[in-house]
């Protein structure tokens, strides 16, 4: 990156930016706010239309010789298909209130992070080409033209959004920015515009069942890896089943718990779990290297790819015939199994309604769809006395709980983790009310933005975040930060150690783990990390 | 009269002018929501800005700074190394302190003949200046030793993966 | 700039209803066809427009949810803001509808410091935006008296309600006042906060100005320009009669009144403010989070190209074998192990 010269930059400095009309700030491509383009294999490979070559700092972006044509139908089909879209386009009246909500305009101050604004660069076009009123009016009734820079502006800024819905909370009409964001990366992706850390995943995913492109034996050998750390900890060694047909159970987690840390204690915690419920209560569970990812990269890309990716989750419990399906602590994963999977992938009718076998618990909520949240099941667990637990080993920990977006936003899982944490943990702070909960502030790596390339700009987005959990490190000296989604134990250390220095990050279940009395275990000198236990560090 | 009542006295105009000028760099819309919003969680970026600005001008007016200083300038500069490209522009809130005093107070300052004073304190804004470089370079260094960690940890899985890094240990 | 564009517009119209009437004398033209197209345009738009909607389906249930599911039945579920029965989004819509619950939602909050009027725009947005619709609201059923004969009970309780200040003569109405106070905000608001001023269309000063002439002319009929209200009654009640008649004694105001309302009635089903119509619809909202109990139906699901288990288990068998985990097809079979 060339530096400007000392006279480009004195123009810059003390000189407000001049009052103009958004529609006519033509949008600059940044470096470190854009993620690099996908990789022409990877889109090739599921069939993504359009596959090449292209840079966004170039000029020519390559677009396909008939480009309008296809945005033109490709929104008509979309309008014709999605009652939301159609609605969420007319019906917004600007009223600001979702405009300071959104974590990135928080972070950036881009105005065109406001959600409203990302909404009108889809909107503009929309009033020029489907209304009456906007083709007649155009300028005077919010329309314009459908251009090359539009299409930037778009791809810009539809991957500077992660989906996390907190603008649509405040929103009187509920209008829903992850929709829309939803649709317009759908949009350009019909042009080949996508990013490769979302591309290229979609295509592992798709090909060898998780994110990272991990073949079943290697997937197998991290599991048994961790299986070793177990030992060494507590003397125990889990014993888990992998592919086992006429499970009870089959459980899926994104791979992400798999791979990395601190994921991989989480991941931990599962393992303990499960073969404690093994020992004392038969439970059979089984892992899949099949569907080994819970987290759904499609989602990112368009419907269709999250259909196609998310058919592995039924199509393997029918070819295991398991009871039904236990799911780990993810975000958008559970949004997709909570929302989308069993319009798109069921009915499972070849799975039985979730009933926990332990406590004959049934899980009305999932009578459908039979899948159930981890924290449900092991909430239900703790409930009915089912698990021995020694809280007083993560007496080191003072903790916080980040809400993930997309369970407290698209699903309205609050208070499970909540008990689970007060059962396995003695010192638990909130952070302020308008930090969690269902007006939680998003990690700022959601929705594929994950990616190295822009780690600047998630820094920003997730500076409000980090900001409340600055506040209850400050207040009550909380070192760890707990959360259910693998994006966030991803990409919170770094955020925590740029932001808010001494506060380390967990999953619940690592928590669980760790608490966890296995019949017969040694005594524990280390948690799962292999730091020494409260009282042990002599 | 010395020139540091009189920056005593000016306190509010100038804090007020200090954070305007911070805030120009910024979009119209979004300097207002960051000036406006008082909400610490709901707005960090402004209310750090603000409060922090306030903390470093009352350490210029001790007759020693406080090892607070670090912090206070700490907490916008993590936010402005991210926002700027240009770490002229990420540090210009620094610079900018000098001529906003001189603006606000250069009728006192010839009324009363104070250069001596003003020197002094614009001293004391060069050593401000040097401080902000080294926090400034401590937040980039940060993000690009967490990216090449980042990178090194995921060459060193795959060696372990290959099964190259167990020779290695057993060498 | 585009606020001056709307208000020129508006005065625009008011400039043409009274050359159109108080000039050139077309009384009926004003009086009669136009609000008869307006009535037939905002029915016929509005019902087009909720049915050009209703069109498309909804194909996945995505309600927000703003509080605790319905899960375990210990845990204490949030039944409006995530509801998981038809009543529980009932009462939702209710909420949202009569008291924009989603706006209020802006005013929590607990700690901070410094000026506090600032932060507090955000609960004025919600104060002011009620005033105004419910003013709004009470105002058009308050004008039902001119549209009835015999006016029904309720509309004159309303209308006495409504007047119980019994101040001036004729005596001032409290919406009268509210209605001016809350455009008078929400004007304000958009001219003078760089933020809205920024996300701010002329079709969104437009309708503003537009209602502040329909509030203004009213007011100075009343008031000001006296009018003749039997002869009023007489044209509305002849409108809704569908035998129209004119009265000479009822002045120009009357008309550029009723051509600004007009004008409200043509240009509502084509804008923004269909979100009078469109906040029944919308699926974030007015959806039930059953998700998980009961199965949505997406009428246009598609079969799609998937990657199978004997795909996957084709490809990595070999390896799965050696690592012990279990296949369906055992290696010997395997094409590949064939050929060779």
């Amino acid at each position: 990156m060339a530096l400007p010269s000392a006279r480009e930059l004195f123009s810059k400095i003390s000189h407000r930016m001049p009052k103009r009309e958004w529609m006519d700030i033509p949008v600059e491509i940044k470096p470190g706010r854009y993620c690099y383009p996908a990789n022409p294999k990877s889109l090739e490979y599921v069939g993504m239309p359009y596959a090449r070559q292209w840079s966004p700092l170039d000029e020519d972006w390559k677009l396909p010789e008939n480009w309008m044509e296809i945005i033109r139908t490709g929104m008509r089909d979309r309008l014709d298909r999605f009652r939301t879209f159609k609605i969420f386009m007319d019906i917004c009246v600007r009223c600001g209130a979702c405009a300071d909500k959104c974590h990135f305009f928080i972070g950036t101050g881009d105005p065109k992070n406001m959600p409203v604004l990302r909404a009108e660069l889809l909107r503009s076009i929309y009033r020029g080409e489907f209304t009456t009123a906007g083709k007649i009016l155009g300028r005077f009734a919010g329309a314009r033209k459908l251009t090359e820079e539009v299409i930037k502006e778009w791809w810009y800024y539809f991957y500077q959004c992660t989906e996390c819905r907190r603008c649509s909370l405040f929103c009187p009409y509920g209008i829903d920015q992850a929709e829309l964001t939803i649709i317009g990366r759908e949009l350009t992706n019909l042009l080949g515009l996508n990013t490769d850390w979302i591309a290229t995943p979609v295509a592992n995913c798709y090909r060898t069942g998780n994110h990272l492109g991990i073949q079943p034996h290697a997937f197998k050998e991290m599991i048994e890896f961790f299986c070793d750390d177990i030992e060494e900890v507590t003397g125990i060694r889990p014993e888990p089943q992998f592919n086992k047909k006429g499970a009870d159970i089959l459980f899926i987690t994104p791979s992400g718990d798999v791979f990395a840390d601190p994921g991989t204690y989480t991941c931990m915690g599962y393992l303990m779990l499960f073969h404690y419920l093994k020992e004392e209560y038969g439970l059979d569970v089984t892992w899949s290297t099949y569907a080994s990812e819970g987290g759904n990269f499609g989602f990112f890309t368009s419907h269709e790819m999250m259909k196609r990716l998310n058919a592995k989750m039924y199509m393997e419990a029918k070819r295991l015939g398991v009871k039904w399906i236990l799911g780990g602590e993810c975000g958008h994963m559970w949004r997709v199994i909570h929302q989308y999977m069993d319009t798109m992938n069921g009915p499972a009718d070849f799975l039985e309604e979730p009933v926990n076998p332990i406590t004959g618990t049934k899980f009305e909520n999932a009578k459908s769809t039979k899948m159930v949240h981890i924290t449900e099941f092991t909430a239900d667990l703790i409930k009915h006395g089912k698990l021995k637990l020694d809280k007083s080993r993560n007496d080191n920990i003072i903790l916080t709980y980040h809400d993930s977006c997309n369970p407290s936003r698209g699903m309205g899982l609050l208070e499970e983790p909540r008990y689970i944490i007060k059962h396995v943990c003695n010192h638990f702070y909130e952070m302020p009310e308008n930090t969690i909960r269902e007006q939680t502030f998003c990690c700022g790596s959601g929705a594929g933005l994950n990616a190295g390339e822009i780690e600047e700009l998630r820094f920003l987005g997730g500076l409000p975040r980090a900001n409340a959990v600055k506040h209850v490190h400050d207040k009550f000296g909380v070192n760890m930060l707990a959360c259910i989604c693998a994006i966030d134990r991803a990409v919170f250390p770094p955020l925590m150690d740029y932001w808010v220095p001494g506060v380390d990050v967990t999953g619940i279940h690592e928590l669980v783990g760790n608490a966890l009395i296995l019949p017969g275990e040694k005594e524990r000198e280390t948690n799962l990390r292999g730091e020494p236990l409260p009282g042990k560090e002599g | 009269m010395d020139l540091y009542s009189l920056l005593r006295e000016k306190k509010k105009t100038i804090l007020n002018n200090w954070l305007d000028d911070l805030l120009s760099s910024y979009p119209p819309e979004s300097a207002q929501f960051f000036k406006s919003n008082p909400n610490q969680f709901s707005n960090p970026v402004g209310n750090t800005f603000r409060l922090n600005l306030e903390k470093i001008y009352d350490e210029l007016l001790q007759d020693k700074c406080s090892e607070k200083l670090p912090e206070w300038l700490d907490g916008i500069i993590r936010i402005r190394s991210l926002q700027e490209l240009h770490p002229s522009l990420s540090l210009n809130f620094a610079f900018s302190l000098k001529k906003i005093v001189w603006n606000s107070l250069k009728k006192e300052i010839k009324k009363h003949n104070l250069y001596e004073d003003y020197y002094k304190f614009s001293q004391r804004i060069d050593e401000l200046l040097g401080l902000a470089f080294d926090i400034y370079m401590q937040c980039r260094e940060k993000i690009w030793s967490q990216k090449a960690n980042y990178i090194n940890s995921r060459v060193h899985k795959l060696l372990e993966r290959a099964g190259y890094i167990k020779e290695v240990e057993a060498f | 700039m585009k606020a001056t564009y709307s208000l020129f517009l508006v005065f625009g119209l008011v400039l043409v209803a009274l050359i159109g009437v108080g000039g050139l004398g077309l009384h009926y033209l004003f009086g009669v066809i136009i609000p008869y197209v307006a009535v037939l345009c905002f029915i016929l738009g509005f019902i087009c427009k909720v049915l050009n909607w209703g069109r498309s389906p909804v194909p996945f249930r995505i309600p927000t949810t703003a509080g605790q599911q319905f899960s375990l039945p210990w845990i204490k579920q949030n039944k409006i803001d995530n509801p998981s029965t038809m009543w529980g989004v009932v009462l939702r819509m209710f909420f949202e509808i009569f008291t924009f619950r989603s706006l209020f939602r802006n005013t929590k909050v607990e700690l901070y410091d410094g000026p506090k009027l600032a932060y507090a725009s955000a609960k004025w947005l919600w104060l002011f935006a009620l005033m105004f619709h419910y003013a709004f609201l009470v105002i058009f059923i308050r004008h039902m008296r001119f549209f009835t004969e015999p006016v029904p009970s309720i509309f004159q309780f309303i209308d006495k309600v409504d007047g119980v200040l019994q101040v001036g003569a004729p005596h001032i109405y409290i919406t009268e006042i509210i209605i001016l106070v809350g455009l008078a905000f929400l004007l304000l608001r958009r001219i003078l906060d760089p933020k809205i001023r920024y996300i701010s269309l002329p079709a969104d000063y437009f309708p503003l100005f537009l209602i502040l002439g329909i509030v203004v002319s009213g007011i100075l009929m009343r008031f000001f320009v006296k009018t003749d209200v039997v002869g009023i009654k007489q044209i509305t009640m002849g409108l809704v009669m569908l035998k129209p008649v004119l009265p000479k004694s009822v002045g120009t105001i009357f008309y550029v009144h009723l051509f600004l309302v007009s004008v409200l009635l043509i240009y509502f089903p084509f804008s923004k403010l269909m979100h009078m119509g469109g906040v029944f619809l919308s699926p974030t909202r007015n959806m039930i989070n059953n998700n998980r109990m009961k199965r949505h139906v997406n009428p246009w699901n598609y079969p799609v190209k998937v990657h199978t288990y004997e795909a996957y288990e084709d490809e990595f068998r070999e390896k799965m074998v050696e690592a012990g985990l279990p296949v369906d097809k055992p290696l010997e079979q395997s094409p590949a192990e064939n050929k060779e």
